[in-house]
């Protein structure tokens, strides 16, 4: 009897838990609704309301007077305080105008301080700043009351173009000639600037087992990105590939100026060298000097001389001798 | 004064040897030059135009090496040929040079075929000129630009050097590794030696 009655407890108390528990679930979505509501209210009250904030903005500066160059600003960033709503501070900062303050130098007034520095007055900002931002210009406040800048005369000069090339040819070929297109352009910048610059170089070519002539349109290196101008900033390069072989010429060892007078033996050398087949042409033997190298010997006491090429034309490459050093008597 | 004969197989550099005993104030008797010239004079071209066919010779009376080794060194016949027409004018040349340099202690006479052409018998003393078959090989290769098939026809048309060392009475050896003035300079001061006694 005992037994029985306290199953029937047990089991009133599980369906009551049940009850329960099905009750709480039922109210959780509601609890979410209502708290979504409350937050979405929230917003909405906070939104519509008025603060005052400060943003760093940079300064970006547009509308360069022709033939001037901005070098640097001193002042690059500034901060800049004023009221405004929520929604519109929203607005602001999802369309990014809260990132920099566009300065139109064409079309406000500048004064100059030094020879080339000059300052605008951030009072003249206020206005487009003020429309641009969406706010009242009489309570925008900037953290300083001018900005400097320098700002000097642009100057412009011509330069050569030298192509940077890393090449790698087929057996028996080599580069004959490059030619740039245009081989000289015009670099636009401060006097300081463009002194410094000798010359441009495009960008690396890379070309591997070249056995023919080969033309692009290439872009040039700005070594002063931003503050330099280059223009065209692009050239044409040929490249002149040609073949080459190898030639030999019996050449005069040139022993006058010698003293005590020597003769050696043999009295000439055989030159081995690599040429363009088109320029065998213009070969001549007296394009080349063979000298005894001489230089800190004491004559009397070695008994063969090194031969030293003191000059071979240009066209010539890998050039070598044979025999390449030689015996001589002293003259008497 | 003493008459020393230069000989040496093709490529041998007997005439850089030659060039160093001029340095060192002895006259040189350059054989295969004199030979040379002596294909204009119109006695010798007549001959030679006889023997081997107006193709020796350009229209302008020049004679064309190439065509003259193409035929004698390719036959005995033909080489033995050239030289009975050549060797008498050389030799008259010789014998004129040699009363003009009469007053010298020793001559030099250079000539590539003195053994083959039996004139040892005519110097007091021979120097022989060596040097390793494939030096020489290459050394004319490159000096005449001409294939080794070419070179070494030449080549057989002279005797072993092995024979004419042993015929001779003093050997430079001309290899490229060896120094070449000592070895002249020591022959010139034997035949100056020989020449005093």
């Amino acid at each position: 009897m005992e037994i029985n009655k306290k199953s029937n407890l047990g089991k009133t108390f599980k369906e009551s838990e049940i009850r329960e528990t099905a009750k709480r679930k039922s109210d959780t979505p509601v609890f979410l609704i209502c708290l979504l509501l409350a937050t979405l209210f929230w917003i909405l009250i906070k939104l519509s309301a008025d603060y005052s904030v400060t943003y760093p903005l940079k300064i970006k500066y547009e509308h360069v007077p022709e033939g001037k160059l901005l070098v640097a600003s001193e002042d690059s960033v500034v901060n800049v305080s004023f009221k405004s709503d929520g929604y519109n501070l929203l607005d602001l900062l999802i369309t990014g105008k809260l990132k920099y303050i566009p300065v139109n130098l064409g079309d406000i007034k500048m004064e100059r301080i030094k020879s080339n520095s000059y300052a605008i007055f951030t009072q003249g900002l206020k206005e487009p700043l003020a429309s641009r931002l969406n706010v009242n210009e009489s309570e925008i406040i900037f953290s300083t009351p001018d900005l400097e800048l320098n700002m000097e005369d642009l100057a412009s000069r011509k330069v050569s173009i030298i192509p940077k090339l890393n090449l790698q040819f087929k057996s028996q070929y080599g580069l004959y000639a490059v030619n740039v297109i245009p081989d000289k352009i015009t670099i636009w910048g401060s006097q300081n600037q463009i002194d410094s610059i000798a010359e441009l170089q495009t960008n690396q070519i890379n070309l591997n087992d070249l056995d023919a002539n080969q033309e692009m349109t290439v872009a040039l290196q700005n070594p002063l990105p931003g503050s330099l101008r280059i223009d065209p900033d692009r050239v044409k390069v040929k490249l002149i590939v040609e073949k080459y072989t190898e030639f030999s010429l019996k050449v005069p060892i040139d022993v006058s100026g010698i003293s005590p007078i020597i003769r050696t033996f043999p009295a000439t050398t055989t030159l081995y060298f690599n040429m363009f087949l088109k320029d065998y042409k213009e070969l001549k033997t007296n394009q080349f000097k063979v000298v005894p190298d001489i230089k800190n010997i004491d004559l009397r006491s070695v008994k063969t001389l090194n031969l030293r090429i003191i000059t071979h034309p240009k066209i010539t490459r890998d050039v070598r001798m044979d025999p390449y050093s030689v015996e001589f008597i002293i003259v008497n | 004064m003493f008459k020393v004969g230069l000989t040496g197989n093709i490529g041998s550099g007997k005439t850089l040897v030659c060039q160093i005993f001029e340095t060192l104030g002895i006259p040189v008797f350059y054989a295969d030059r004199v030979a040379r010239n002596l294909y204009s004079e119109p006695e010798v071209r007549g001959q030679v135009i006889e023997t081997f066919g107006a193709g020796v010779y350009s229209s302008e009376g020049q004679l064309i090496p190439q065509n003259l080794a193409r035929i004698v060194f390719n036959d005995k016949t033909a080489l033995q040929e050239i030289n009975r027409i050549i060797h008498p004018g050389v030799m008259r040349k010789y014998l004129q040079w040699l009363e003009e340099n009469a007053d010298y202690d020793y001559i030099l006479h250079e000539a590539a075929i003195l053994f083959e052409s039996n004139l040892q018998h005519e110097f007091d003393y021979i120097i022989m000129v060596t040097a390793p078959e494939k030096v020489r090989l290459q050394r004319v290769m490159e000096r005449d630009a001409l294939p080794e098939s070419s070179v070494m026809a030449r080549m057989k048309n002279q005797w072993p050097e092995k024979e004419k060392v042993q015929k001779s009475d003093f050997v430079i050896i001309n290899d490229g590794i060896k120094f070449l003035i000592p070895q002249v300079l020591e022959i010139h001061n034997q035949l100056i030696e020989k020449k005093s006694e």
